[in-house]
């Protein structure tokens, strides 16, 4: 097909030359008879779709036809159609254990109209197939992937592709989730049990995903099943106490919670821990006639720390309410409707750090509405959206730190996300054009993105999308965030104190190849930015008007995933180079991040009744600015009176390197009947069975006032870790 | 060798290449100034040193890179002043320096070229204690080593606030930093007797970002260090 307003003139148009028929359906988990989205509906040797947000899926074909269900963590299943249905139809997937290498390659050589596959990994969280690193967590869980790494093990952050987690927006059924994390961000705050399946999106991206310069993590939440009685569980792990419940038929709710485990056992016995958290998620779709219509996402996560009053204490949380509406529904076209309500607030008192106190007043509160019509045919699909917002930051940090950046800002912004899609043949491929605007007030930022995709043969797919991708604001981290606890941000309006838009271009290409039990992916990707914003870093030591600094980035890389599915096991193993370097306007350095070798070897198999995984990752060395020399400091006015110190004086930023890191972790799950007709599972971990070295290089005592350099500089790894055993014991009826 | 035994062979064998190998510490000495210029004294003094390699040990109150020669001229207010230096590790500016007016420093140590500039701050004001008088309540307010008590600053021009106590011959005694309104110094009672007299300083930003930090920052173009500059209120210290 040739020619976007033929195109579209014969998307739109009502009848198509051949007897084409409609079928459309809803896909539901055959335990919990939840829907399922993003299963992959197939008519064979016809065209593609995936299942949306309500489970829903609507083909149309030339009967009679052979429609092939598939979905990562669920056996697939073929129904033969002799004619087009008269209503809507269910197909039921029963859950199969997942296999690491399964996760290699989610997509097939048949491709959906919109592309929704191309560039993005899916891990269920059932079964995710990585041990867990003390207890589960939906964003290490992440960690089979090769564009995703965290800063160390201490930390839940997703690096991808050579940029912060601060350029990667957190998706929660589609809604944007601002920071939701634990202590120190060693852990994310989503329940594990409210958590259906976590999908890494990398750039070029969707048109509709807007709000990053970076990629997506796309959480999709669970839902109650229209089935008879209620289902649910409860689970137990060091870290956490956790419960959930659904059920439903016209109306299915959803409930998931969890504490922190040490806090409530304290509480029994009655004291108190300086440390609590409490999470909760969950979920209503309104079905009437059976299909779902209204789906309400409520999450809301409460940290404390210290005594409420004390010297030294803080609190902080995020709370989403969303709703999402299937308003309308024609033979190819569906209208979708969606509110939300995101925010993230965060107190802070007199916290000690770095020689001395912080105070913070944070809050990130945003409101948004969606409107999204969409049109798929054989022949491609269509999309125009649009989601106006209301954007309101207060950001207060004060401390007396020159080790802690400031801040003071109270902004109201209104902001409009538009986009339009238009996805065709192309050959035996696809292409998918988008753009996208964002604004917020004066502030303007296009992105056009094209993705394309090609089967070549019955085993091979080629993908490729260049695009570009903004955010009208800066959400920065403290650069320093390892060994210390991280505990807040900077958020950063484009377009005031010299703080400009953030823009990322960014190319891919990826190949994927799979036959029998083997799978293979390989993918080259570069991306050049502008408008980076970064707090200077404390190994910067020259006066300066601003806490913050702008500068450029660029990025490139290449990822090989291989895996193996056998009747024994599964085994993956996955390569990663990647380029990372900023330009902050003295010349390019490498970003303070920039791993370039990535080796991980994840492996599943069954012994004795146990299902046996382990993960082995080699991380080469981080940057590492050297200390140049140790200058007295003293300034004695003349007179002898103080003790002097040393004090370190910087070289050039990230001119040395490192050590490389490593961790091999090792999880066993063994399934039983549990009582009262429950299924149970106990599963035990070692995180860093080979102890270590897991933490980078840094110079002794760096940020002491009196460090130890009786003997010179000396450079040591900045935290130790043993290994951490750690079980788990669920049951679910 | 089958490919499953390879794998962790060729992990050990990456993971060996990967070694941290410390880097090497800069040979090439740079200058370090030390000095904050004070408002209403009529000389002012700054310390001159070489930084050592990384690589060098470091002894407190141990002689130092010493630098061979060192040369300076201080340009601020209409006057250009050269710098007196009586030894090589001391230069003395013989003149007074004044609030809202700029400093600058420039010369030489050991052929390295270094500058600076400083802006003095407008003034400081002691809120708390109002009056001449600096009242200490010894039982109060100090711990054994310990004593917090509460004052109140402000200064126009001002990134901070330390708090230096004399003895009747003029010696520095003590430094502390005021932080949030409450002056917080690690001292024994002893040396607190011996003080006769408190000088509340408000400082410049650079004098602030090199002192009162647990990392220094340097404002010294071509070296390391701090050339700053303050304004002070001086007052009687009396314990109770």
């Amino acid at each position: 097909m040739r020619g976007g307003p033929l195109l579209l003139a014969m998307l739109l148009a009502a009848a198509p030359l051949a007897a084409q028929e409609r079928v459309a359906g809803i896909v539901l988990d055959s335990a919990t008879r939840a829907p399922l989205e993003k299963a992959r509906v197939r008519i064979e040797g016809g065209a593609t779709g995936l299942t949306d947000r309500f489970g829903r899926f609507s083909l149309v074909g030339v009967f009679p036809v052979r429609l092939l269900v598939s979905r990562i963590g669920a056996r697939p299943v073929a129904l033969t159609l002799p004619t087009a249905p008269g209503s809507i139809i269910e197909v039921t997937l029963v859950a199969a254990p997942i296999q690491i290498a399964d996760l290699v390659v989610t997509g097939g050589r048949d491709l959906d109209p919109g592309l929704a596959e191309v560039g993005r990994w899916t891990v269920p969280q059932d079964g995710g197939g990585a041990p867990a690193v003390v207890a589960r967590d939906i964003l290490r869980d992440l960690a089979a992937t090769p564009a995703v790494t965290q800063s160390t093990v201490l930390s839940a952050r997703p690096l991808i592709r050579g940029y912060d987690a601060g350029e990667v927006t957190l998706l929660l059924d589609g809604f944007d989730l601002p920071t939701p994390y634990h202590l120190a961000r060693a852990f994310s705050a989503l329940p594990t049990e409210a958590v259906e399946q976590t999908s890494v999106i990398t750039a070029p991206l969707d048109p509709s995903v807007g709000g990053t310069t970076g990629a997506a993590v796309d959480i999709v939440g669970r839902i109650g099943g229209g089935g008879p009685g209620q289902r649910g569980g409860v689970a137990l792990t060091p870290v956490s106490m956790d419960a959930w419940m659904g059920g439903g038929r016209a109306v299915r709710g959803f409930a998931a919670g969890r504490v922190l485990t040490l806090s409530s056992a304290a509480k029994l016995a009655g004291r108190r821990l300086p440390y609590s958290f409490r999470d909760g998620y969950g979920s209503l779709v309104f079905a009437p006639g059976g299909l779902p219509r209204i789906r309400v996402t409520g999450f809301a996560s409460r940290d404390t720390a210290g005594e409420s009053g004390g010297d030294q204490w803080m609190r902080w949380g995020t709370t989403l309410l969303g709703v999402r509406s299937d308003a309308w529904r024609g033979r190819t076209s569906r209208l979708e409707l969606s509110a939300h309500y995101s925010a993230f607030d965060q107190l802070v008192d007199g916290i000690e750090i770095r020689g001395g106190r912080i105070d913070v007043r944070n809050e990130f509160s945003r409101v948004g509405l969606g409107a999204e019509w969409n049109r798929a045919g054989a022949g491609g699909r269509v999309a125009v959206g649009v989601a106006p917002g209301w954007r309101h930051i207060v950001n207060h940090v004060a401390s007396n730190s020159s080790g802690v950046a400031t801040a003071d800002a109270d902004t109201r912004v209104s902001e409009l996300g538009t986009y339009a899609a238009l996805s065709h043949g192309l050959g035996s491929g696809r292409v998918d054009w988008g753009l996208r605007l964002d604004q917020a007030g004066s502030n303007r930022a296009w992105q056009p993105r094209v993705r394309a995709a090609w089967p070549v043969g019955n085993s091979l797919t080629l993908e490729a999308g260049v695009g570009r991708s903004a955010r009208l604001f800066h959400a920065v981290s403290d650069p320093r965030s390892m060994p210390e606890i991280v505990f807040y941000e900077l958020w950063l309006e484009a377009g005031k104190g010299g703080v400009p838009v953030g823009r990322i271009d960014h190319a891919a290409t990826a190949a994927t190849w799979h036959r029998g039990g083997v799978s293979v992916r390989g993918a080259l990707y570069a991306s050049r930015g502008e408008g980076m914003v970064e707090i200077r870093p404390e190994t910067e030591q020259g006066l300066a008007t601003s806490e913050h600094r702008v500068g450029r980035a660029r990025t490139l890389g290449a990822e090989v995933q291989a895996g193996v599915n056998g009747a024994k096991g599964s085994l993956t193993a996955t390569y990663a180079l990647t380029r990372s370097d900023r330009d902050w306007g003295g010349g390019w350095i490498p970003w303070r991040q920039d791993r370039r070798h990535l080796v991980r070897v994840a492996g599943q198999t069954e012994m004795s009744g146990w299902r046996v995984s382990v993960l082995a990752e080699l991380l080469s060395a981080a940057p590492l600015t050297p200390v140049d020399h140790i200058a007295d400091a003293t300034v004695p006015d003349g007179t002898v009176g103080l003790e002097p110190r040393g004090v370190y004086v910087y070289g050039a930023e990230n001119s040395a390197r490192s050590a490389a890191t490593f961790r091999a972790d090792l999880g066993l799950e063994r399934s039983f009947g549990g009582p009262w007709g429950s299924r149970g599972a106990l599963t035990l971990s070692v995180t860093n069975l080979s102890f270590g070295p897991l933490a980078p290089i840094g110079p002794r005592d760096a940020g002491e006032p009196y460090p130890d350099i009786s003997d010179g500089v000396k450079y040591e790894r900045i935290f130790e870790l043993p290994a951490l055993p750690s079980f788990g014991l669920r049951f679910e009826f | 060798m089958t490919p499953r035994r390879c794998l962790p062979v060729v992990l050990l064998l990456l993971l060996s290449a990967c070694d941290f190998v410390a880097p090497d510490a800069a040979t090439e000495p740079i200058p370090v100034l030390e000095g904050i210029l004070v408002a209403g004294r009529d000389s002012q003094y700054i310390q001159i040193r070489l930084a050592r390699s990384a690589d060098s040990a470091f002894v407190p109150y141990g002689p130092g890179a010493r630098a061979r020669t060192v040369s300076f001229t201080t340009t601020g207010n209409g006057s250009t002043v050269p710098a007196v230096a009586y030894r090589t590790d001391w230069i003395l500016i013989p003149f007074r320096i004044h609030p809202d007016s700029t400093y600058s420093i420039q010369g030489t140590v050991d052929g390295i070229p270094v500058s600076a500039t400083t802006t003095v701050p407008h003034a400081v004001v002691v809120d708390d204690p109002a009056g001449d008088t600096l009242v200490i309540d010894t039982l109060g307010a100090c711990a054994p080593g310990f004593c917090t008590f509460p004052v109140a600053v402000h200064g126009e021009g001002a990134f901070g606030y330390s708090l230096e106590f004399r003895d009747a011959s003029d010696v520095l005694r003590l430094r502390g930093r005021i932080d949030n309104g409450v002056s917080t110094l690690d001292l024994d009672l002893f040396t607190l007797r011996s003080s006769t007299t408190a000088d509340f300083f408000g400082l410049d930003e650079a004098a602030a970002s090199f002192l009162l930090q647990t990392e220094p920052r340097s404002n010294i173009v071509g070296g390391f260090g701090v050339f700053g500059s303050a304004v002070l209120e001086r007052k009687v210290v009396r314990l109770e």
